[in-house]
């Protein structure tokens, strides 16, 4: 009888086990962490990767960046400068509260005012003059002047619930009071530098999700973040290491999803300056003339670089050869622009021919944690720099943070940089990296060299206010060839991006980069 | 022949330490390893086959080859090539120029500031004794690899900075034994009969109380050496320490551990073995020569 009841335990507490398993939870090896929980705190990735599980917005991007209504159902241009946006019924935020245009109302109106944050979504509610609930579900938007974007601006704003957010701090959001979305999963936790937890919000809108419980664990070490996949604890990371693709593939019982991205790689050049803090004569004095301000040095460096020897070596092969900011596939693209190819010869004789038969001495830096591979690559740049005849003084690695504040304070001559874009045109990345920086207008806010062409901002106006698309598509190719003809940074590749899991689940890799549960679904 | 003399004598320092040195297998041994690294180490540039911090020799056509292999040029890799085509031998000679110039120019300077320290802190007591030490108690409570990774934080990459960054960490160490030696010394006769005679202070410092404090002062210095060399590593390993073009033995390590589990083990793990046989070796010597110098220990 004890026998029988022990067995009985047995078979009971196995089977309790096996439904726990069946439980699906989800663990993701994460290679970044938010700074806050607040989705409108930050719109860097490592933030909208958790706010895009537990926030909506009024689009959604699908894995090749096309648009779909999420909270916005439709929207119609009534004239230039009037937009009706209609919202999905039926809503409910995550304390049971409905969705209503007061909510998405006051979400645009906050996004401007989020104190100290590193990369406001300002930009995106810039063109709104005016903004009125016409019902519940219906708005009425004035624009400041036409904005034939406007609704792809506006769209990608996390909207938060007006009751839980009107008087909530940054660390209400961190605890949890105050992040109440809509979306497919509801905040539990988050122990900074540890993880963030979720659970399933099951009177979600959207297509229902298969994970119970998600957690999101912080692994920013790529050597630790493969080893934690393979050893189980973790089901699923992003930002696989180009070189461990093929051995993660190779590994029965896990998978690789693979897309190349649109994130453009490229070295940007002081090309403003008159005289250039890291670019030196041969034997290292300061120039008197800044040579990355000539046009035929900047095309000559670009021809120095063999772009698909870098992709092969030291991506493995993740990577596109660029030209231009943005890949095929995504609108703007001009397909007649091609990556400069690599003629070593020729770079040497333009070299000469604009003054500089001995090369000059020039320092390189880059970020050591940004993208797989920064710090190789620069190095690989350095390399065929002086293959070139250029002296190269040093290559410099920094981590990220400091990086990107050095940089963005012109402390450098050539550096490397990144622009993901997440928009479905060329449009946001060309305004943000190459128009004239102008705070007031909201261009150039990436700019960090301060290129100006007035051609080119003339011929980007003229482009962001074509409502028709077709037309507005031209001329941001136009645009596109215009400005890469001058080489105000040089393009280097679009990554490819990659992420690997367990052989029960399954990824939808996106070029925007997106690590969400949301994008995760069980094998059955 | 007479210096080979003075080192059998074992009357002097010298001589204690040669002979006892000899008359261990082990530390022999060690003691051998560790002249072999440091010849190595000066004669690096007419040994390597190439400079690997000249950029303009590499070729990312020869990256990652594995031992053996042979590049386009003919060169072979007998250690295979990191991620930027260097030959992995020479990096690894490079590096260890750089981790032993590091360790050891960093140990020196420390030493002399820490002796001087130590030794004004023993000889005057009262209130210069306690500012002196109470720095000193400040410094040795604070995590070495913090306050050097908070220096370099400020200060930016770059050789002179890490050495600069690793003397203000070890000279309390040394300032804290050249005291202990010295408060002992300082109360025995031939000091007092010195300051009867008139000899200046400068002079009985340097010249009389230093000369016997310098048996714990040579033990200290090799193992500070060994320390200061992981340091070296382990700044370079976390990425603050030396420009990426100039890996260190640490960088090396560094950039091999990312890509250790995709096959390419020789980034790191022939750095490291090499980085362990250095630290390794002056610390056994440095043992040896305690036991050696320490009365309490019996063997002389």
């Amino acid at each position: 009888m004890v026998r029988k009841s022990f067995f009985l335990a047995t078979a009971a507490s196995l089977l309790l086990a096996v439904t726990a398993a069946n439980a699906a939870n989800l663990i993701v090896g994460s290679s970044t962490e938010p700074s806050s929980i607040d989705p409108q705190f930050s719109r860097t990735g490592n933030n909208q990767n958790i706010a895009m599980q537990v926030f909506d917005r009024l689009l959604e991007t699908d894995t090749t960046i096309g648009i779909h209504p999420a909270l916005a159902v439709s929207w119609t241009n009534i004239d230039p400068l009037t937009w009706h946006v209609k919202l999905r019924e039926g809503v409910k935020f995550h304390d049971g509260s409905p969705l209503t245009a007061e909510d998405v109302m006051f979400s645009l109106t906050r996004a401007k005012n989020i104190p100290n944050s590193p990369a406001p979504f300002s930009g995106n509610v810039a063109s709104i003059d005016s903004m009125k609930a016409l019902d519940d579900l219906t708005i009425e938007f004035k624009t400041k002047k036409p904005t034939p974007d406007f609704i792809e601006q506006v769209g990608f704003v996390y909207i938060v619930s007006k009751k839980a957010a009107e008087t909530a701090t940054i660390e209400d959001f961190n605890s949890g009071k105050a992040a109440i979305g809509t979306g497919a999963y509801k905040f539990t936790s988050w122990t900074p530098g540890d993880n963030v937890t979720l659970t399933r919000n099951d009177a979600f809108w959207g297509k229902a999700q298969d994970f119970d419980k998600v957690t999101i664990k912080f692994i920013s070490n790529d050597a630790s973040r493969v080893a934690a996949l393979r050893s189980g604890s973790v089901d699923l990371i992003d930002a696989v290491p180009p070189g461990d693709v093929k051995t993660i593939t190779a590994t029965s019982g896990l998978q690789v999803y693979s897309i190349p991205s649109a994130r453009l790689i490229y070295l940007a050049l002081d090309t403003a300056r008159d005289q250039s803090p890291f670019v030196t004569d041969k034997a290292g004095k300061p120039l008197e003339k800044n040579p990355l301000k000539d046009k035929k040095v900047r095309v000559a460096l670009s021809q120095l670089i063999n772009r698909q020897l870098i992709i092969d070596r030291i991506l493995d092969g993740s990577g596109e050869a660029a030209g231009q900011l943005v890949p095929g596939g995504v609108a703007g693209n001009d397909e007649s622009i091609e990556a400069a190819a690599y003629k070593p010869e020729e770079a040497k004789k333009a070299l000469a021919d604009a003054g500089y038969p001995e090369g000059f001495g020039i320092t390189l830096h880059t970020s050591n944690d940004r993208f797989p591979g920064d710090s190789e690559v620069a190095q690989a740049l350095g390399q065929m720099f002086a293959r070139g005849g250029l002296k190269v003084n040093g290559v410099v690695a920094q981590p990220y943070n400091v990086y990107t504040k050095a940089a963005s304070a012109q402390e450098f001559s050539a550096f490397i940089f990144s622009l993901g874009n997440s928009t479905p045109t060329s449009a946001t990345g060309l305004r943000n990296l190459l128009m004239t920086n102008n705070k007031e207008a909201g261009t150039g806010s990436f700019n960090r060299t301060r290129y100006s062409d007035p051609v080119f901002d003339g011929m980007m106006n003229e482009a962001m206010a074509e409502f028709d698309p077709e037309q507005r598509i031209q001329l941001l190719q136009q645009a596109t060839k215009y400005v890469f003809a001058d080489m105000p940074v040089l393009p280097l590749y679009w990554q490819k991006v990659h992420w690997a899991g367990k052989a029960n689940i399954t990824y939808d890799a996106n070029m925007t980069e997106d690590t969400s549960a949301t994008l995760a679904k069980l094998v059955k | 022949m007479s210096i080979l003399a003075s080192l059998r004598r074992e009357d002097t320092l010298t001589g204690r330490l040669t002979m006892g040195i000899l008359r261990s297998p082990k530390a022999l041994v060690a003691t051998l390893i560790c002249l072999l690294l440091f010849a190595t180490a000066l004669a690096g540039p007419w040994l390597t086959p190439q400079n690997p911090y000249d950029l303009a020799t590499l070729d990312i056509l020869d990256a990652k080859l594995p031992p053996g292999e042979q590049s386009m040029s003919g060169l072979t890799f007998w250690l295979g090539t990191d991620g930027q085509g260097r030959d992995m031998l020479s990096a690894m000679v490079y590096g260890l120029r750089t981790s032993l110039g590091v360790g050891v120019f960093s140990g020196l300077v420390a030493l002399m500031v820490g002796t001087v320290l130590g030794l004004v802190a023993a000889y005057f007591g009262g209130r210069i004794d306690t500012i002196i030490m109470r720095i000193v108690d400040l410094m040795l409570g604070l995590p070495t690899i913090l306050v050097a990774l908070m220096l370099l934080a400020l200060l930016g990459q770059g050789v002179w900075k890490v050495i600069f960054a690793l003397i203000l960490v070890q000279w309390a160490t040394f300032a804290r034994a050249v005291r202990s030696a010295a408060l002992v010394e300082k109360n025995k006769d031939y000091v007092e009969a010195a300051v009867t005679l008139g000899i200046g202070t400068p002079r009985i410092l340097f010249g009389h109380l230093l000369p016997n404090c310098l048996p714990p002062l040579i033990v200290i210095g090799m193992l500070q050496v060994a320390n200061a060399i992981s340091a070296e590593a382990t700044l370079s390993f976390l990425g603050i320490g030396l420009p990426i073009t100039e890996p260190s033995l640490g960088l090396l390590i560094a950039n091999g551990y990312q890509v250790l589990m995709s096959g390419e083990y020789w980034i790191s793990v022939y750095p490291g073995l090499l980085l362990l046989l250095l630290v390794f070796s002056i610390n056994m010597t440095g043992d040896r020569c305690r036991e050696i110098l320490n009365p309490r220990l019996g063997e002389r």
